[in-house]
């Protein structure tokens, strides 16, 4: 018999949420008291949702492969389960940032899509997160569908560097990098610099949250199937 | 701001606050599922 007063999460996965969502306002409210740029006059807003999911979904990516390295060694289903959680939010922000990327380039190339470097390589990274999932539906073995799994998330990482460097590798259109790793430069006004790291920070407190959720749930549901078995 | 620019900046506020509402919204729906008969 269950007890159906059980939390839906942890403590600490709640807590992370609510931070998340204040901290987030927090950074829309300083992001629409920052000056328009001098350019894109207030169009520039969007910079700083899109950065920020850009960066997340990078990261949910690497820690998507981390867990892969970590359920080939130890072979313990858990990292699986939260190898293929991290993978699925990073889609969930490579989604927005596509979106986001879209509204922007209308207004300011006239098309919401052109197959320049940066967008053809982003468009590449998410189609790759799609076909992991659908590598992951289509295999029933537990054990063959995880260690598949971890080799896919491991290989889709190379596409991260590449993604990050196609503005510097084949100049086009788009924009280089705002955190600019290469030149070790910030390309934005100060007064820019704090809302967009403060939604960044947001951005990355939900993704946490949301791991710990999604990981929880799916060793739960894991639990369940065993039980059925 | 005009207002056409002001449609793609509202676009996309909407949606990055339904992804993660919606998505905490499922995280929830699925936590009471599979907790159900625990």
């Amino acid at each position: 018999m269950g007890n159906s007063k059980r939390k839906l999460t942890d403590s600490l996965s709640s807590f992370l949420l609510l931070v998340g969502f204040l901290v987030f306002l927090i950074g829309q409210y300083l992001a629409f008291k920052a000056p328009p740029d001098v350019q894109q006059g207030y169009l520039v807003r969007i910079l700083y949702v899109h950065v920020g999911a850009a960066w997340t979904a990078y990261l949910a990516f690497i820690v998507a492969a981390v867990y892969a390295i970590l359920y080939l060694w130890k072979q313990n289903p858990s990292y699986d389960r939260l190898s293929a959680a991290s993978a699925e939010i990073g889609l969930l922000f490579m989604a927005l940032t596509l979106f986001g990327g879209m509204m922007w380039a209308r207004p300011t190339w006239g098309v919401y899509w052109t197959w320049e470097p940066k967008l053809t390589t982003s468009a590449i990274l998410t189609a790759f997160y799609v076909g992991y999932f659908l590598l992951r539906q289509a295999i029933e073995d537990p054990e063959f569908r995880a260690k598949a799994a971890a080799a896919a998330a491991i290989l889709g990482v190379v596409n991260i560097p590449i993604n990050y460097m196609s503005v510097y590798w084949w100049r086009s259109i788009h924009q280089t990098a705002t955190f600019d790793i290469v030149n070790r430069k910030l390309h934005m006004d100060p007064s820019m610099v704090l809302p967009m790291l403060i939604d960044l920070a947001a951005i990355n407190i939900l993704f946490v949250a949301f791991l710990r959720m999604k990981g929880a749930i799916a060793a739960r549901a894991a639990a369940r199937e065993e039980i059925y078995d | 701001m005009t207002s056409h620019t002001e449609v793609f900046v509202t676009a996309v506020y909407a949606a990055t606050y339904a992804l993660l509402i919606g998505y905490t919204a499922y995280l929830f729906w699925r936590a009471r599922e599979v907790s159900r008969e625990d």
